[in-house]
């Protein structure tokens, strides 16, 4: 098997991979609406597992150097630790009124 | 005075990129940056919805199913982008117009659906205000003004993305990419930015529909 041939085949796996985590998605959603916390939890960590697919497999940030990787990791983490910040401190906000 | 020879292999530097070129490091870098808008919004998003008593149940007002296969749609066309990078790597002129072409195809799919599913909202009453759907007693105003802002900032990037392609395919169908001295690497730029449209999409369709 040629490397163009090699890397389209790991292409359709990741696609694959895609597909049936959306399915999953969808099938957490509609069935784990009574464990709320378990359902948000399952569903932000397979979302980040799609977003990590898509950013090191269709991206090429996977095989890129290290420094590019840095680039990119050490800004996208800020979102998510200011997310947890902000939303613990408006429903505690919302719980001492 | 003999000069010393330092036959010792070159020290790489700390900074190296390896055959990253600067346009697709600019390219990067403008996708950090956009990466801190979409945090921006969705951060919103989250603060507004953790401090709202009311805040509404998105399967009750959207439409879950038909996103999830306007979901699918963009990974299609992720793929097909990725694909077509292949096929400008392997010189294919009509490969790769094949593959531009679907890749935008799905693009404009994607924002049919949208722009039919605004409609479908807008008439039930979910305006940018969501004035009229708090009157109406259904929650918070904010979830119809969050979730405009969100999906069309979303939006505004994917139709700004199809142009884009479609300035790449007209290139590549006069060989710009795969014919002579041409490479893939414009391809490749684009690429990345219609990928990172999809990764946006995926994180918005899991906090704002699903979540």
């Amino acid at each position: 098997m040629t490397d163009a041939a090699r890397a389209r085949r790991g292409y359709l796996i990741v696609f694959a991979a895609l597909v049936a985590l959306t399915a999953l998605e969808l099938a957490v959603a509609q069935t784990l609406k009574a464990n709320r916390q378990t359902m948000i939890a399952l569903l932000i960590g397979l979302a980040l597992a799609k977003a990590g697919c898509v950013a090191l497999s269709f991206m090429h940030l996977g095989s890129e150097r290290r420094p590019l990787k840095l680039l990119v990791a050490i800004p996208m983490a800020l979102p998510p630790l200011f997310a947890v910040v902000l939303m613990l401190e408006a429903a505690w906000r919302h719980g001492a009124r | 005075m003999s000069e010393r020879v330092d036959t010792a292999a070159p020290r790489r530097d700390a900074f190296d990129l390896g055959p990253a070129t600067a346009g697709k490091l600019g390219m990067w870098i403008f996708l950090v940056t956009d990466a801190m808008s979409f945090g921006g919004l969705l951060l919103t998003y989250g603060v507004a919805r953790a401090g709202s008593p009311d805040w509404p149940d998105p399967a009750r007002h959207l439409g879950v199913n038909f996103t999830a296969l306007m979901t699918f749609v963009l990974i299609c066309s992720s793929l097909s982008m990725v694909m077509a990078l292949g096929a400008a790597r392997d010189r294919d002129r009509r490969a790769l117009v094949r593959w531009l072409a679907a890749t935008i195809a799905g693009g404009l799919f994607f924002l049919g659906g949208q722009a039919y599913e605004w409609r479908g909202l807008i008439h039930e009453g979910m305006t940018l205000s969501g004035a009229a759907f708090a009157a109406a007693g259904h929650g918070d105003a904010r979830f119809c003004s969050t979730f405009f802002a969100v999906t069309g900032f979303h939006g505004l990037h994917v139709l700004t993305g199809v142009a884009y392609l479609g300035v790449v395919l007209a290139r590549a169908a006069r060989g710009r990419y795969t014919d002579g001295a041409g490479t893939p690497n414009h391809v490749e730029i684009a690429g990345l930015f219609w990928h990172f449209v999809d990764l946006v999409w995926i994180l918005v369709f899991t906090f704002v529909y699903l979540i």
